[in-house]
């Protein structure tokens, strides 16, 4: 974003516009920021001084154990880091290029079964098999327990994405562009890999973004398929920990039992720790993506 | 040209299919797996019948699911220990499946569901056992236990068998560990000796006023009494107040329904406790006045931190705790603070109390007896409950000299959670009464078990439990009611006339009373079909 050619937008209309506008903004950014400080806050403070005085945005005793807990018993997490990076990379990477290549004939004004493969994709929308079919599927016709296709497989394909790819193709990609390719003599994967594709990076880096955050965030097909410690993904590994906690107030309360299980539920500290540790890399992404979705509005713009 | 058509359509299909199972989950494979787990079923009962001596010819590999602080880092070579001593006993090993409690109950009811290989597993009445039994999750137990499980027979006491009866038939077989129920408060012993207090003295609740008001004195950092809002924290733990005891316990709890509702056993009708029971509204009261001198932490009643954990982090000296035989000093080793306790009050067997721990055989088990066998050693191996229970001789925990019985952590070891295996798990397994003892623990803790078991009492509506379906709406939000005044009714905070009266017309205007004709209902025809 070049300005210097342009007046600055920043000073249109009035003052007090301005500041309303910009309190409001900085209230805002101030509400998402201050809950991640309270959390890399909480996983320094010494869990007795938690107890005692609650949470401070400035813990009084900087306090690493958590962290040094977490480094000594690394194992686990670097483990599941590996997992959740192999899923997320090949399921995102596989994901982007299915949902391009439904959505493309999908654009395609000539191809034949348009209508059909609309309606198939619907159908998937408004109905789904639940739980007990999808698990039986996974665990007993292709038999992929305790494997990692069982975490790429299910988030694959995405009916909405599909939509929007096939409405950002037919916004965006000229017919001619089409037929000047064919007249030149390509086929049909060269139009598609190399000319359609790279104008259409701005919504792949959308949907890739989307599936990325999806993959990483998913703990609920480990719950389902892993049971090899081995394979736990990284937020999985965290999930289970901040859950064991729920778990003993709510299911157990007043049963009895709640007081003959040892509770070994992991400190506040260590599991903001753990949290701490696992939005790092997501954090990262965001910027590299930041280009395209720019890229993504100026394109929509100049099309009219 | 045509080619490439021709290989970009088959591709296309290729990709529509693959979205296709991906994008819905395949709705349309469920309808066939059951009726092949059902096969599976019939096939292996059929198997069952025919068969009278055990035949251990054919090597089986059981899947045993359970729950607990799993993972553990050493499972591996302690199921490896757990399956050399089981092959040469009865040919068998376990696929050992410890699931961590956060996703324990839905992993079940999934492989439950699937027909999945289950052959023995944990099963207890809080994790939906009726409905369990009734989509037909466990195979029925009797002519197995009668076959397969003397040892069993022999060494439990009957009255456990009916924790894991449904309509007279038995699915599942609790473990033998305490048979009641009974609870208490647990006070730090360093300041109960400070001020010279002495534990028997305490009868009721209202006896323990004075140590009260020295801790708030001479404690200043400490509360007296903590409660924290979440409604497990309550001093109902220790249910002997001058009114409950005038009347010797007259009103019990009914499982199933929701906390409002009491038997009074004197005239055999359910009441609602917070107007019509003379202990329950005393005892409010009794809070209320607590409350007021100062007693409790005045944040009881929004309070996240649990009594236990205000207790570890030195907030209060109190902690509440099952009044088992030795429970002060199992309680002692696990807090790591030396504690005593009050004499609760006398245990009580309920429906709930002897089915909170129980063992159940999957419907689709490969070998039922073989998984019968396995567990009538959980009830009678003492090698096999110890290995289960506390990990491999030498890795885990070592022997204590000169004492047979007794075992300690390995030198250099501070907690069991570093030893790899500390799954807590002992009172899932078979029978707890024949497993090591911890050092500090005493050496007739499992004969004190016994007597504990031998004066527990029946509750009057043993057996009894409510089914909700009439009346599910009005339980539902009752049920949410209650959990909302819960953490006011029990701390004390606010004034208690005011929460109280407030409380009663909402549970009224909700429909308590429907709920209480139908829990009534239902108990008289129970109790109608009682033998005499």
């Amino acid at each position: 974003m070049t300005t210097a050619s342009r007046s600055n937008p920043y000073t249109k209309g009035s003052t007090t516009a301005q500041i309303i506008l910009n309190v409001f903004f900085i209230a805002f950014s101030l509400a998402c920021i201050l809950p991640i400080v309270l959390i890399v806050a909480i996983s320094l403070t010494n869990e007795k001084a938690l107890t005692l005085q609650g949470y401070k945005f400035w813990p009084d005793h900087i306090d690493a154990s958590a962290y040094q807990y977490l480094f000594k018993h690394s194992e686990t997490l670097v483990k599941a880091y590996g997992v959740s990076l192999t899923v997320t990379l090949i399921g995102t990477v596989l994901a982007v290029l299915l949902i391009a290549l439904y959505a493309y004939p999908l654009y395609r004004k000539d191809f034949p079964f348009k209508k059909t493969f609309n309606f198939y994709l619907l159908i998937t929308m408004l109905f789904s098999g639940g739980l007990v079919p999808f698990y039986l599927l996974y665990v007993n016709y292709l038999d992929l327990k305790d494997s990692l296709v069982a975490l790429i497989l299910p988030g694959l394909s995405n009916a909405f994405y599909i939509f929007i790819t096939r409405t950002f193709f037919q916004q965006t990609i000229p017919e001619e562009m089409i037929e000047s390719g064919k007249l030149d003599g390509a086929s049909e994967w060269r139009i598609f890999f190399q000319l359609v594709l790279p104008i259409s990076l701005p919504v792949l880096a959308t949907i890739g973004l989307f599936t990325t955050l999806m993959y990483w965030n998913d703990w609920f097909n480990s719950m389902l398929f892993i049971n090899d410690t081995n394979k736990f993904s990284l937020q999985y590994v965290m999930i289970q920990m901040i859950r064991q906690a729920e778990f003993f107030k709510t299911q157990l309360a007043g049963t009895g039992v709640a007081l003959m299980v040892q509770e070994s539920v992991p400190t506040e500290s260590l599991r903001m720790a753990m949290v701490v540790l696992s939005i790092g890399p997501i954090l990262f992404i965001y910027p590299f993506f930041q280009k395209y979705f720019t890229k993504g509005l100026t394109i929509g713009a100049i099309k009219g | 040209m045509r080619t490439t058509r021709s290989s970009g359509a088959v591709l296309a299909a290729l990709t529509a299919v693959i979205l296709g199972i991906t994008g819905c989950g395949g709705g349309n494979s469920g309808a066939s797996a059951p009726s092949k787990a059902e096969s599976t079923a019939a096939a292996t009962t059929a198997g069952t019948e025919g068969s009278t001596n055990p035949d251990t010819s054919t090597f089986r590999k059981l899947k045993v699911y359970t729950v607990g602080n799993f993972p553990q880092n050493d499972t591996k070579a302690v199921v490896d220990e757990i399956n050399k001593y089981l092959k040469e006993k009865i040919n068998a090993e376990i696929d050992f499946q410890g699931l961590p409690w956060s996703s324990w109950a839905e992993k079940m009811a999934l492989a439950y569901q699937s027909g999945e290989q289950v052959d023995l597993t944990f099963a207890p009445n809080w994790a939906d056992f009726a409905n369990n039994v009734a989509k037909g999750a466990f195979l029925p137990l009797d002519d197995l236990l009668a076959k397969y499980g003397q040892g069993i027979k022999d060494t439990l006491d009957p009255r456990f068998f009916d924790g894991g009866k449904v309509d007279g038939k038995i699915y599942a077989i609790p473990t033998n560990k305490e048979i009641g129920e009974s609870h208490t408060i647990m006070f730090r012993k360093d300041l109960v000796d400070k001020y010279g207090f002495d534990v028997n003295s305490i009868e009721t609740l209202e006896d323990l006023e004075p140590w009260l008001q020295t801790i708030k004195e001479k404690e200043p950092a400490i509360a007296p009494i903590w409660l924290s809002g979440s409604g497990s924290d309550t001093l109902g733990y220790f249910d002997k107040t001058r009114e409950s005891m005038k009347e010797n316990f007259r009103y019990e709890l009914v499982a199933g329904a929701p906390a409002g509702i009491v038997l009074d056993t004197k005239t055999d009708k359910m009441v609602i406790s917070s107007m019509e029971s003379d202990t329950a509204i005393y005892r409010m009261k009794l809070y209320g006045d607590w409350f007021a001198k100062g007693y409790i932490n005045k944040d009881a009643a929004t309070t996240k931190t649990s009594t236990e954990d205000a207790f570890k982090a030195g907030k209060t000296w109190m902690k509440f705790g099952s009044d088992k035989p030795d429970s002060d000093k199992e309680d002692s080793i696990a807090t790591g603070i030396e504690l005593v306790k009050l004499k609760g009050n006398e245990p009580e067997i309920s429906t709930a109390s002897v089915s909170n721990s129980m063992m159940a055989i999957g419907r689709t088990s490969i070998d039922p007896e073989r998984t019968m066998m396995l567990l009538n050693l959980l009830h009678t191996d003492p090698v096999l409950v110890n290995l289960i229970d506390f990990g491999v001789e030498g890795r885990q925990y070592v022997k204590v000299e000169g004492k047979d019985n007794f075992i300690k952590l390995p030198d250099g070891i501070a907690t069991r959670a570093d030893t790899g295996w500390a799954p807590g798990i002992e009172w899932m397994f078979g029978n707890q009464t024949i497993t090591y003892l911890w050092e500090g623990e005493s050496a007739d803790k499992w004969e004190k078990f016994k007597a504990y078991n031998e004066s527990a009492h029946k509750v009057k509506s043993f057996g009894f439990n409510f089914n909700t379906d009439a009346v599910k709406t009005q339980v539902s939000v009752v049920s949410n009611i209650i959990k909302e005044f819960r953490p006011l009714l029990e701390t004390g905070s606010l004034g208690v006339d005011k929460v109280l009266t407030e409380y009663n017309n909402k549970l009224k205007a909700n429909g308590i009373e429907e709920i209480r004709a139908e829990v009534q209902k239902q108990y008289d025809a129970w109790k109608a079909k009682q033998p005499k």
